[in-house]
């Protein structure tokens, strides 16, 4: 069930000690896009509020977005990344994803951006 | 409780006629080994190189931190100067620096922008090094990231630059590294000093790109070895192959090692490294 797997997210984030320090004056709304599919974070003070999959507005509204393939999200995945797919900065940097809109929060907060994707991962969603 | 065979020393340096306040690290005894670090890090970074009882039996291992960086301080009148770093300040510190300890054709190491600048010193001063180490080793770095206002992100009122050159950073190191080393490195990162990463990036990018010159570093007076860890994507493996196949120089691809293998994962680099400087000495 989609509802579990975001209800499991949402307690991951907001249960994890060091997303919390790291987000606590951290808000934003950003997007991740796999292919045409896509998934909208709604964060307030570091908390993970909102998810939205599948949002039939896409990426509107949101202050930045990530968007990548679905073979390079599928090998960003494994447990054994090859080289250029161990993370969302290689993915970026090797141009397999994109990040656009407003960056700043992107590049501010990288590390608790990536520690939601990272279980946004786990969560399968 | 251990104490690491490892000294620390100030060093009062004259770069072209500026003075400095240099922190520098030493062990061992032998032939000198000069370990350059990465840009807007410090020397903690060879923290395994230091530390090694048997490269110290035969080297004197030195590692400083370049002005700027780690306890190393910047000039006077800091203040007031855009730090960038270029060929030239990077090569006049390591001479200048060479000249002061009295090292005598030391081998000198270098990671990332000191596998650039191990390149630039075997170009210009090939008699004054034994042998030139490049790890990360490019004649460029990036795609086309070659634009100043793209590193504008480094040093901004509303950006922590620490946090942010440390999170830039991250993801380019093997999965595979200790986590403990991983955020060790991380660590150097974040206590960069305001505008040192993104001068340091300025060499890196954009004033030190070797592209535009002819490679023809005299290798039977000056010795380029390469070694390059395989999850880098700033300074990937190929760059390095590349360069090894125009110098006609030994070329080693390391599995499982980022952008920082001596701090990332210093016991596997060591495995690699410690050939490389056994056949330095015979």
């Amino acid at each position: 069930m989609v509802s579990d797997a975001i209800n499991r997210l949402q307690e991951q984030v907001n249960n994890d000690p060091e997303l919390m320090r790291r987000g606590k004056y951290f808000s934003t709304k950003f997007a991740l896009g796999i292919d045409d599919t896509w998934t909208m974070f709604v964060i307030d003070d570091g908390k993970l509020v909102e998810v939205l999959v599948e949002a039939t507005e896409g990426p509107k509204g949101t202050d930045f977005i990530i968007k990548t393939d679905a073979e390079t999200w599928a090998l960003f995945n494994e447990a054994n990344p090859k080289p250029g797919y161990q993370d969302l900065t290689a993915l970026v940097e090797t141009r397999r994803a994109r990040v656009s809109g407003d960056v700043i929060p992107w590049l501010s907060n990288m590390f608790y951006i990536k520690g939601v994707i990272n279980k946004f991962v786990s969560c399968e969603l | 409780m251990s104490i690491e065979p490892v000294t620390g020393h100030y060093l009062a340096l004259d770069i072209e006629g500026q003075s400095h306040r240099v922190y520098f690290e030493e062990a061992g005894k032998g032939v000198p080994l000069l370990c350059l670090h990465t840009a807007g890090a410090d020397g903690r970074q060879y923290r395994g190189v230091v530390n090694n009882e048997t490269i110290a039996s035969n080297f004197r291992v030195i590692v400083p931190d370049m002005p700027w960086h780690g306890k190393s301080s910047p000039p006077a009148g800091w203040q007031k100067e855009t730090y960038a770093l270029t060929t030239e300040k990077y090569l006049a510190f390591i001479l200048a620096f060479m000249d002061a300890l009295g090292l005598d054709r030391p081998v000198v190491m270098g990671c990332s922008i000191g596998g650039r600048v191990v390149l630039h010193l075997g170009l210009k001063h090939p008699d004054k090094a034994r042998a030139v180490i490049g790890l990360q080793s490019g004649l460029h770095a990036g795609l086309d990231q070659n634009k100043p206002e793209q590193l504008d992100y480094l040093h901004r009122h509303d950006i922590h630059g620490g946090e942010a050159a440390a999170a830039a950073v991250s993801g380019i190191m093997a999965p595979q590294s200790p986590e403990q080393d991983r955020w060790e490195t991380l660590w150097h990162y974040a206590n960069g000093g305001p505008g040192v990463f993104k001068g340091d990036l300025n060499y890196y990018f954009i004033e030190g790109d070797l592209r535009n010159q002819k490679l023809d570093i005299d290798q039977d007076r000056c010795p380029v070895y390469l070694l390059s860890g395989e999850y880098d994507y700033s300074a990937p493996p190929e760059g390095a192959k590349e360069i090894a196949e125009q110098l006609g120089c030994k070329f080693i691809p390391m599995e499982k090692l980022g952008h920082f293998p001596m701090s990332e994962n210093p016991n596997l680099f060591l495995g690699y490294i410690m050939p490389v400087l056994d056949e330095i000495l015979s």
